[in-house]
């Protein structure tokens, strides 16, 4: 499975999204704000999490990584950047 | 009726009394660090304002919670101001109200492992989680038979619990109230908090442009609080009145403020009314001032908005850090000593003006005019809460 | 003091909605009793448990509402909900509706859960959606975002006594005129842990709950949410009103009620203090086998007692049915509406909460 797709189930399993599968969200979506899936600021801070558990990666100042969290491809990219992952 | 302070308590790590405290405060003294008592599995420990003691002299041999014995401790202090003496204390009716988050939670790590490796842990720490609510156990160890209330409202729950015991006293329920709050560190919220990203990997700096969040901190403040009447009865000199308290929600969000600060306006505004004062009167604001990011942009604009820059402002939290449940009790007895001493301290940590807080907090020691304190609390769940204190005559 | 009951909501052992609980006191329903199995170190213990559930919550919230939302949070949602509903009220300025919870331990389960993301995870792995809802305040918080309920919020806790302060409080308030309406509830959930810990403390081989039976260990964890909105006007439902709230310790100084409701729930260190009681000529009634014992269950019996001067009948104790029932009471009691009734809790320091509701105007 991708990288992109298996934080696709991630997010949804452990930010216990409803209404609303893996496939249902593009690698582009927005994943805050009302114009893509519409996570909040607590979502923000349960991805880091998430990114820790599953993957080692630390994410310190959530200012500084805003970019990180536009969409699950740029997660992807920054999980892969740290840690080498395909 | 009026509600007349006779008596302050505060342990904090400022200091373990207010005559600790205080010079602490005015000399811009703090020095947060990584716990010694609290151990995380962080690789970089956000500091926090603890007290170094143990506490065990506060009442030897007992299994008490350290929240109850920082409690104990600022309940003694107060009490001994205010010149109230046992006996007299039987013959009254005597409320408690105390604001906490860790002093009515179970969530004793020890036990809860245990129990989860099928450890079979005995029951010691369920009871004394028990015998340890911070209002019953006052109440129960002094034989007070008024009202006991511990109020879990987060981080405004010591405000609250000074304005009910002006509601209490109001309507007739009891003669005396202590009132405060008390608050531990602990794994959970530090960890809990570290998990919201807001503490901050250095001290704090309220409403500073480039500050990073906040730093916990534990400790206790409590107020003996009487009608002015009784109080002049029995000769005791009356520091301050309660002379306004407020509290209203944004109903915006879990854990974060309403954008434009509208809970929190409008819990000053109601203050002011019930005061009986304009915004002008006010002589200086304790401030939530967390410095998290959030809680200082929308405080610094609603500030800005009510009293404009006329009326100077602190945060004490740069010298007590954060201590939740404790903090609304521990800001109203140091706001309180700083309408009695004529001044408010500097706020440490703040340097950089921050455009989008709009206003900046003392940078000195700086001396007040008139007679009336505001202190604010903001609360996770968008609760907010404004007390509006009046110095005695 | 006068604060009307304009509406309730009830989250309980036999269901949701208030006329579930009437459903319970005319003996049409019984409580969902579920039998947990708690391990301990003389092997597996079994324990019947009084469970609820917030059934039918989306009538009221979307799903994806409500992803964050723990089972005692719903429960407390829904309650709320049903409290508006059973109003009839449309609040307009929402800004003047406060809301006072109490619970006797918070959302213990969620605090638990939080515990378990360090534990399974490491301390970098704490959830911060479980820490922010394992606060006691979520509750309120929840709610108060849910109904957009923008007055005072206030959480209060403790233990036995958390009803009788929640009350107090609503009824000041509303007094002091700093609310039109409040919305006023308490409740406690049940856990494992509090499984492990009634087993422990005496409640091996119960079968039932004998409130009666102060000196005995009858004891079964329950759980539930009630709400009530309140108001100062007469309630188009006549539930009747919170006439007075006392609080003390030893014997509460009575005035002639036609009714005092007991909250004894089996715990045999508080039960000690309702046999010292002295009984005075009014009826006594005893409910927590219809929902189970918790610190918070005084406010159940007050949403009994705004039911019984409603339909201005008392209703039987529930305690033994069928061939053991007592010949005492067993009968629907007609009672007048302007009576009274006195809900009364202990603690186990022998502490008391009073409160007297009344259906005079």
């Amino acid at each position: 499975m991708s990288l992109e797709n298996e934080l696709k189930e991630l997010i949804i399993k452990d930010l216990k999204l409803v209404d609303i599968t893996p496939e249902e969200i593009k690698d582009d979506d927005f994943l805050f704000g009302d114009e893509g899936i519409g996570l909040d600021s607590l979502d923000a801070v349960e991805l880091v999490v998430l990114l820790q558990k599953h993957y080692q990666v630390e994410t310190k100042d959530l200012e500084e990584s805003r970019e990180v969290f536009t969409s699950v491809k740029t997660l992807a990219d920054y999980v892969r950047s740290k840690t080498g992952a395909a | 009726m009026q509600a007349g302070i006779t008596g302050l308590g505060c342990i904090c790590a400022a200091g373990d009394s207010l005559d600790e405290i205080m010079p602490a405060l005015y000399s811009a003294n703090r020095n947060p660090a990584p716990s010694k008592r609290v151990e995380a599995g962080l690789e970089n420990l956000p500091p926090v304002f603890e007290i170094a003691s143990d506490l065990n002299h506060i009442n030897p041999g007992n299994d008490e919670t350290r929240t109850t014995l920082l409690l104990l401790s600022a309940v003694n202090e107060a009490l001994s101001q205010s010149g109230l003496e046992a006996d007299y204390l039987k013959k009254k009716r005597v409320g408690v109200v105390i604001g906490t988050t860790v002093g009515s939670t179970l969530n004793n790590e020890p036990f809860y492992r245990a129990y989860r490796a099928g450890k079979f842990p005995d029951m010691q720490p369920i009871k004394r989680y028990l015998t340890n609510n911070p209002a019953l156990y006052i109440a129960n160890r002094y034989q007070w038979d008024g009202p006991a209330v511990t109020i879990a409202n987060a981080c405004s729950s010591g405000t609250d619990a000074v304005g009910m015991a002006k509601s209490w006293l109001r309507g007739g329920l009891c003669d005396i109230v202590i009132a405060g709050g008390s608050d531990e560190l602990c794994r959970t919220t530090y960890l809990g908090f570290n998990s919201l990203l807001n503490t901050s990997p250095e001290p704090c700096r309220p409403f500073d442009k480039f500050r990073k969040g906040l730093n916990l901190g534990e400790g206790a403040g409590i107020l003996i609080i009487e009608k002015e009447r009784s109080a002049q009865e029995r000769g005791a000199k009356i520091l301050a009145f309660v002379a306004g308290y407020a509290s209203s929600g944004d109903a915006y969000h879990p854990t974060g403020p309403h954008p434009e600060g509208a809970g929190l306006s409008r819990a000053i505004n109601i203050a002011l009314q019930e005061a009986n004062a304009r915004p002008e009167q006010i002589s200086f604001i304790n401030a939530h001032g967390t410095s998290t990011v959030d809680n200082d942009k929308v405080e610094g604009k609603v500030i800005e908005q009510i009293f404009s820059d006329k009326v100077p402002f602190v945060s004490t939290k740069a010298y007590t850090g954060h201590t939740l449940g404790a903090a609304g009790g521990i800001e109203a007895v140091l706001s309180v000593r700083a309408l009695l001493d004529g001044q408010i301290p500097a706020t440490a940590g703040f340097k950089d003006f921050d455009e989008e807080c709009k206003v900046a907090p003392t940078t000195n020691n700086t001396p007040i005019k008139g007679n009336m304190a505001m202190s604010n609390s903001l609360a996770f769940g968008g609760n907010n809460s404004v007390l509006i204190l009046k110095a005695g005559q | 003091m006068k604060a009307s009951i304009l509406g309730i909501g009830t989250v309980t052992p036999l269901g949701c909605g208030i006329e579930t609980l009437l459903s319970g006191l005319e003996g049409t329903a019984q409580p969902n009793i579920v039998e947990h199995t708690v391990e301990t170190a003389k092997g597996g213990i079994a324990l019947p448990v009084y469970t609820s559930a917030a059934e039918g919550l989306d009538r009221f919230i979307p799903r994806n509402k409500l992803r964050r939302i723990d089972r005692f949070l719903q429960m407390a949602l829904l309650s709320s909900f049903h409290a508006i509903e059973d109003s009839g009220l449309n609040l307009e300025d929402r800004t003047r509706i406060g809301i006072v919870f109490g619970t006797g331990y918070g959302p213990l389960q969620t605090s638990f859960d939080f515990l378990d993301t360090l534990i399974d995870d490491g301390d970098k792995c704490a959830s911060p959606t479980l820490f922010a809802n394992s606060v006691h305040n979520s509750l309120v918080s929840n709610v108060s975002i849910a109904l957009k309920l923008q007055g005072p919020c206030l959480t209060l806790t403790s233990f036995e006594m958390t009803s009788s302060s929640v009350f107090s409080t609503a009824s000041a308030w509303l007094e002091e005129g700093k609310v039109d309406y409040v919305l006023t509830g308490v409740g406690d959930e049940y856990c494992e842990v509090r499984g492990y810990s009634t087993i422990l403390s005496g409640s091996e081989n119960v079968s039932a709950i004998k409130p009666s039976a102060f000196n005995d260990c009858t004891y079964l964890p329950g759980e539930g949410f009630v709400s009530f909105l309140m108001g100062k006007e007469k309630g188009r439902k006549a539930y009747g009103s919170i006439s007075s709230i006392e609080t003390g310790s030893g014997n509460p100084v009575k005035p002639d009620h036609s009714a005092l409701f007991l909250a004894a729930n089996g715990d045999r260190s508080t039960g000690c203090h309702y046999d010292n009681l002295q009984k005075g000529k009014d009826l006594t009634r005893l409910y927590s086998p219809l929902y189970g014992g918790m610190p918070a269950g005084q406010g159940f019996d007050v949403a009994i007692a705004a039911l019984s001067l409603k339909d201005g009948r008392l209703y039987p104790s529930p305690e033994v049915s069928g061939a053991e029932q007592k010949q005492a009471e067993p009968q629907i009691r007609e009672i007048l509406h302007s009576d009274s009734i006195a809900c009364l809790q202990y603690d186990d320091n022998g502490n008391f909460g009073l409160i007297t509701l009344s259906g005079k105007d």
